[in-house]
């Protein structure tokens, strides 16, 4: 009876080995038909609606930016190529701000309605909808009055908003599916049609998006077939799922395992440098510690971190010559940026000889990597800091240690204060309650027009409560100038003020890793926040 | 056996009522949901107003709990805070999906582990004795999200020396699955390392517990007495051994059920299965407390109908057990 | 995952303040032949159980040399666990470098290029730092509760059984995340009247995971304490006058501490694994400090080319739970004196 049992467990185990076993010797990777690519992003979104409240996800964009097509798009260059205009709008007269666009005679949503200026005016109406919730109507509240004639509208605004050719590109809701509805509502699981080169199809939730070509836009058609958006949660199964072959593409953040993929010949690694940066923001305000509001302190600390030699270890073997950012509102690569903070370069001796001289004591006298002794400042007492990031992020946590060793060599001790991104970005960082914050800055090209919501007195995101009267005033104006050569003048007069204050410190930028299965041709790593898919048009995959 | 039911029914949601308030409280006062909102500065107040209307963030936490039990009775455990999705939904899709999980592994589990436990038993000291004994500590030694990570690096490893993908490394299910049984096998093939995993440290357990079990019975009295009547070993040990020793390992399935599915949590997430433990880990990062307690009421719920139906068993199957 | 190890089989009860040796035959005979025979406590005899067991004899003294390795970390540890390495960039795999027997770093290095042997030692101070500590608080709060809760019945037993059901029907790691993300990060400080207590970060995550343990731990008790409560020698001891709280310390507890001591095992090695997951989610011991799951979690992404990174931590945690699980199994058959197996 015994046996009888033991061989009956065998032949239910083989026919279970077999029932998993046999799919798998026959198959090989993901059976997707040709023409087909997937991508693999960490977020699933928890709906469909862009720019609302609920939804800041890139994945989100990602889907939605080729669904409601605006009228130019960012290229990888920053520069604007179009799509659903006719041309570039025009501007007018400047004051008041008058704008025009129009669109163009091919622009169409996938049911055959053509787009016209009604759909634009129906997208600004439910932008500035009180009752409705869009996560920003900065730009949209500023328009006095939209008047349409058939495809082409004139903008007239209250007051000088200078992004306002950004504004006018932005996708289109379409009136018709829109009247009547509840906004917060719309686009909860599904999108009926589309002005772009795909169309939603399906959404399995928890999984996967699936998007297909939408044959009614003829503008800039793709030649794929459909585009899979797949979900996996953990950063190391994506990374081992790309691996098995169960996807095509990725946008990863900075890993250290994107290192494995660029020996691998399978597949091809792009990095560019984006529009997002690094950087450690230090507190003013009333909450932060008392010794930062002393301006040779701050000194002491950009002085103490040796950032060259950060982005050079972190990023070696996947983005190796990394420059150093020395600005906080232009990029590296930008025309117009001037290498403010390299007034600052690395330098240990100089920062003890420095406090020394204003009286600090209990510190070291050299600098020495087992150094234990922290200096406390007449008046403002002892060099300790909270330094807070985001937790489970491990280049971040690398940052931070490095960071803290070179600062405790020379007498500044670092206490971290590690939480996860909501709680640091939603509660901690606005409340004002830090001492340093290290954190990535989401810009894009048009950002250095707001400069001044980062670092004017009173601006919106000046969480660390930055004020120099002099260089805001010139901030202010950057906002309303509409020629950007004298707008980059401005902004680095300002700078060149703020350099002194040391109001943060800039770390360098962040690159853009993509990568790709070799059979996939045609994707560029993405500078904007205009996503891989911005020429989804020239992508073809190999069989 | 009715009262008893009855009673035991009252006390636990009793319990239930006052976990679910302490949880409540501690969720709601020490997470802010609207940090997401806060994470974009250019948000108008008047948003942030609409929602805390709509949610009554602005009330005393007795009354939002109150507000929160009238959800979970008529309105389906209400709507996430941002966004307003209706949760229970996507709940009751998620634990679907766990349950396909779990229950599969339970089942093999304890089939497997009865097996070896058995054997054990019968042959004390030998070497297939001492080796499960052996691979039982390993297995509930072993960390689960590494043992997970093992995994798939070895997947990926056979793919490079075959070429050939054995088993997919994430998800439940392929990008076509196909319709019908095609899309079964695919999910049971998507399915079987997370269920390995998850089985090592159940059948790690119920063997030791099953051999326990199953050596106290053979060298009890009604053994003793069996073999003595002239019984064969064989009806001995089947009939009256097995059957008695496997009695108290209902008791451990039931109280291992809610450790099971907390272990699914890490799984879950190492394996990007859409189940509950990754719709868990979500809710806790958004802050809300509304999804949080609907996955702990479902969860708690569950474990206290999985309690109760092992006790009637056990009371059924033993007859030295009586309930008042 | 807790796990529960459920004993099936009766608890002896011996009045251990009546110590004596059991008369047996070969004392008779040693009687007989003149020999003096010592006497023999049931400690002695517990130990000599234990000793048979082979397996739990060699895990013990493994577990004594990784806590020799814990006490004497900075001593033995070749570097300091956060000496990060910047200069030494290897082309392939940038700071991270892999084990060689000729140089400085028999474990390789992470990638900041700290020594790895280094950073294992100290976390597995940390580690076992933490389980101690949780179990030892676990097994206090538990014993105390069970105690009480056993012993005296009745309404007592009633609420506290309750309170306990609070933490039996919903998946502990779930409170353990909830509460490890909302109080799990930064030190606080308690300020007791005049004086500050700071209240470092692992040691908080000590205190959420014993919150966490103590509740198998004190229905274990109260079993025992229900049973043997009702023993004879309980009715003498109160028949001579014997309060309460002598009662329970002096003639119950003493009977107890098998299973506690293997419960307490057992915590300690649910303790290690569960502190490794919560890292593995991001809320457990925060940087620098290195914390056995700390370091697995840091070097996963790279777990397939650096694999130093990820397979020392795990043999090091599963060695130790290992260990600790075939320390608990002789235990239980050293100091459970009605065991019918001979070992």
């Amino acid at each position: 009876m015994r046996k009888r049992s033991l061989l009956l467990l065998a032949g239910a185990a083989a026919i279970v080995a077999s029932l998993v076993i046999g799919p798998a010797a026959t198959a090989g990777p993901d059976k997707a038909s040709a023409g087909t690519v997937v991508f693999i992003h960490d977020q699933e979104p928890p709906n469909l609606r862009p720019s609302w409240v609920d939804n800041s996800l890139y994945a989100t964009s990602l889907v939605d930016n080729s669904i409601f097509q605006g009228g130019q798009i960012y290229n990888n260059s920053a520069q604007w190529v179009t799509r659903l205009f006719t041309g570039p709008p025009k501007l007018i007269k400047s004051n008041p701000l008058t704008t025009q666009f129009t669109f163009s005679p091919k622009a169409v949503w996938s049911d055959g309605t053509p787009v016209t200026c009604a759909d634009w005016r129906a997208t600004w109406q439910i932008w500035i909808n009180p009752a409705n919730n869009p996560a920003s109507r900065t730009g949209y509240e500023d328009i006095k009055s939209v008047n349409c004639k058939g495809k082409t509208g004139i903008v007239t605004f209250k007051k000088v908003y200078a992004d306002w050719v950004t504004l006018l590109n932005s996708g289109v809701w379409p009136a018709k599916y829109t009247a009547g509805k509840d906004a917060n509502k719309l686009w909860e699981d599904s999108i009926p049609v589309s002005s772009g080169p795909w169309k939603f199809q399906s959404w399995q939730k928890g999984t996967q998006i699936t998007v297909v070509k939408n044959p009614k836009f003829t503008i800039a058609p793709m030649k794929l077939d459909r585009v899979v958006f797949r979900f996996i949660a953990d950063t190391n199964a994506r990374f081992q799922a790309m691996k098995a072959g169960e996807g095509q593409a990725m946008e990863p953040q900075a890993q250290l395992q994107i290192a494995d993929f660029q020996k691998d010949k399978n597949f091809v690694v792009k990095a560019v440098a984006g529009y997002s940066y690094e950087h450690l923001d230090i507190q003013f305000g009333p909450k932060g510690a008392a010794a930062l509001k002393a301006p040779y302190v701050r000194q002491a600390l950009i002085t103490g971190i040796n950032r060259p030699q950060i982005a050079a270890a972190l990023y070696q073997t996947i983005a190796p010559g990394l420059p150093t950012l020395q600005s906080d509102i232009f990029k590296t690569f930008e025309k117009g940026y001037v290498k403010h903070y390299a007034a600052y370069p690395f330098n240990q001796t100089k920062v003890i000889s420095t406090l020394k001289g204003k009286g600090c004591t209990g510190g070291p006298d050299k600098p020495s990597a087992g150094n234990d002794k922290i200096f406390s400042c007449p008046g403002v007492g002892k060099l300790s800091f909270r330094f807070g990031t985001t937790s489970g992020n491990q280049l971040r946590a690398l940052t931070f240690e490095v960071i803290q060793r070179q600062l405790k060599s020379v007498g500044i001790e670092l206490v971290p204060r590690f939480q996860p991104a909501g709680l640091l970005f939603g509660t901690t960082l606005p409340s004002s309650d830090w001492d340093l914050m290290l954190f990535t800055w989401v810009e894009s090209p048009a950002s250095k027009i707001t400069a001044k919501d980062k670092l004017a007195c009173g601006g919106e995101i000046n969480y660390g409560n930055y004020c120099n009267k002099k260089a805001s005033a010139l901030l202010e104006k950057t906002a309303t100038t509409l020629d950007e050569a004298t707008r980059t003048k401005l902004l680095n007069q300002a700078e060149a003020m703020m350099a002194k204050d040391v109001p943060s410190i800039p770390m360098f930028v962040r690159p853009v890793f993509t990568i790709a299965s070799a059979k996939l041709k045609g994707l560029t790593t993405p500078t904007t926040l205009e996503g891989d898919f911005w020429n989804v048009n020239s992508w073809t995959l190999a069989s | 056996m009715l009262q008893y039911v009855l009673r035991r029914l009252a006390y636990s949601v009793i319990v239930l009522f006052v976990a679910s308030f302490l949880v409540f409280t501690f969720v709601a006062k020490t997470g802010d949901p609207l940090a997401a909102l806060r994470l974009n500065p250019r948000i108008s107040p008047q948003s942030v107003q609409n929602i805390k209307d709509r949610k009554h963030l602005d009330d005393s936490i007795v009354v939002r709990y109150g507000y929160w039990v009238q959800d979970a009775f008529t309105n389906g455990f209400g709507t996430t805070i941002l966004g307003d999705r209706p949760i229970l939904p996507d709940l009751w899709r998620v634990m679907k999906h766990t349950l396909q999980l779990v229950i599969i592994a339970e089942l093999l589990a304890i089939l497997i582990a009865v097996g070896i436990g058995v054997y054990s038993a019968l042959r004390q000291y030998s070497v297939f004795d001492y080796s499960a004994t052996t691979f039982s500590f390993m297995g509930l030694a072993l960390p689960v999200f590494w043992f997970a990570l093992m995994l798939q690096v070895g997947v990926v490893y056979v793919k490079d020396w075959t070429g050939y993908n054995i088993f997919p490394i994430a998800s439940l299910s392929s990008v076509d699955p196909g319709t019908g049984i095609h899309f079964w096998i695919d999910r049971a093939h998507h399915l079987v390392l997370p269920i390995l995993v998850l089985m090592i440290a159940s059948i790690a357990t119920y063997s030791r517990f099953m051999r326990a079990s199953m050596l106290e019975v053979v060298n009890s009295d009604y053994v003793r007495t069996a073999r003595a009547k002239g019984l064969t070993e064989k009806r001995v040990t089947m009939k009256h051994a097995f059957r008695n020793a496997l009695i108290p390992l209902i008791t451990l399935v039931a109280i291992n059920f809610g450790a099971l599915l907390g272990g699914a949590i890490a799984t879950e997430f190492v394996f990007s299965l859409d189940g509950m433990g990754l719709y868990y880990i979500n809710a806790l990062n958004t802050n809300d407390p509304y999804p949080v307690m609907a996955w702990l009421m479902v969860t708690a719920t569950l474990i206290i109908l999985f309690n109760l139906i092992a006790d009637i068993a056990y009371g059924y199957l033993d007859p030295r057990v009586r309930y008042d | 995952m807790v796990q529960s190890s459920v004993q099936p089989g009766a608890v002896g009860g011996v009045d251990p303040s009546i110590a004596s040796a059991p008369i047996s035959a070969d004392a008779e005979l040693a009687y007989e032949a003149g020999v003096e025979l010592k006497a023999r406590s049931q400690w002695s005899y517990a130990r000599i159980r234990f000793f048979r067991h082979k397996a739990a004899v060699v895990s013990l003294v493994i577990l004594i040399l990784f806590a020799l390795v814990a006490i004497f970390a900075k001593q033995l540890a070749p570097y300091g666990f956060d000496e990060i390495d910047l200069e030494h960039i290897d082309p392939t795999t940038g700071l991270a470098h892999s084990p060689t027997l000729a140089g400085h770093h028999f474990l390789g290095t992470d990638q900041l290029g700290r020594d790895y042997l280094s950073r294992i030692i100290y976390g597995i101070r940390t580690s076992l730092w933490v389980a101690v500590f949780v179990a030892l608080l676990a097994t206090a709060i538990g014993t105390a509760i069970g105690a009480v809760s056993g012993f005296y019945g009745g309404h007592v037993d009633n609420i506290l059984m309750r309170i306990t059901d609070l933490f039996f029907t919903v998946p502990g790691l779930a409170i353990l995340l909830v509460a490890a993300v909302y109080l799990g990060t930064g030190d606080t400080d308690v300020s007791l009247g005049p004086i500050t207590i700071p209240i470092y970060q692992p040691m908080k995550i000590g205190i959420i995971l014993a919150l966490l343990f103590w509740v198998a731990l004190a229905r274990v008790v109260r079993g025992l304490f229900l049973s043997l409560r009702e023993k004879e020698f309980v009715e003498a001891a109160k028949a001579a006058g014997a309060s309460d709280l002598r009662i329970i310390t002096r003639h119950i507890l003493p009977n107890c501490v098998g299973p506690i001591v293997v419960f307490t095992t057992l915590i300690v090695a649910g303790a290690i694994l569960t502190e490794a997951f919560l890292s593995f989610v991001g809320y457990g011991i925060q940087p620098p400090n290195a914390a056995l799951g700390k370091l697995i979690v840091d070097g996963q992404s790279e777990g397939f080319t650096l694999w130093w990174l990820v397979v020392f931590p795990g043999l090091a945690i599963f060695l130790i739970a290992m260990c600790i699980n075939f320390v608990g199994d002789g235990l239980r058959d050293a100091l459970d004196p009605t065991q019918r197996r001979s070992r």
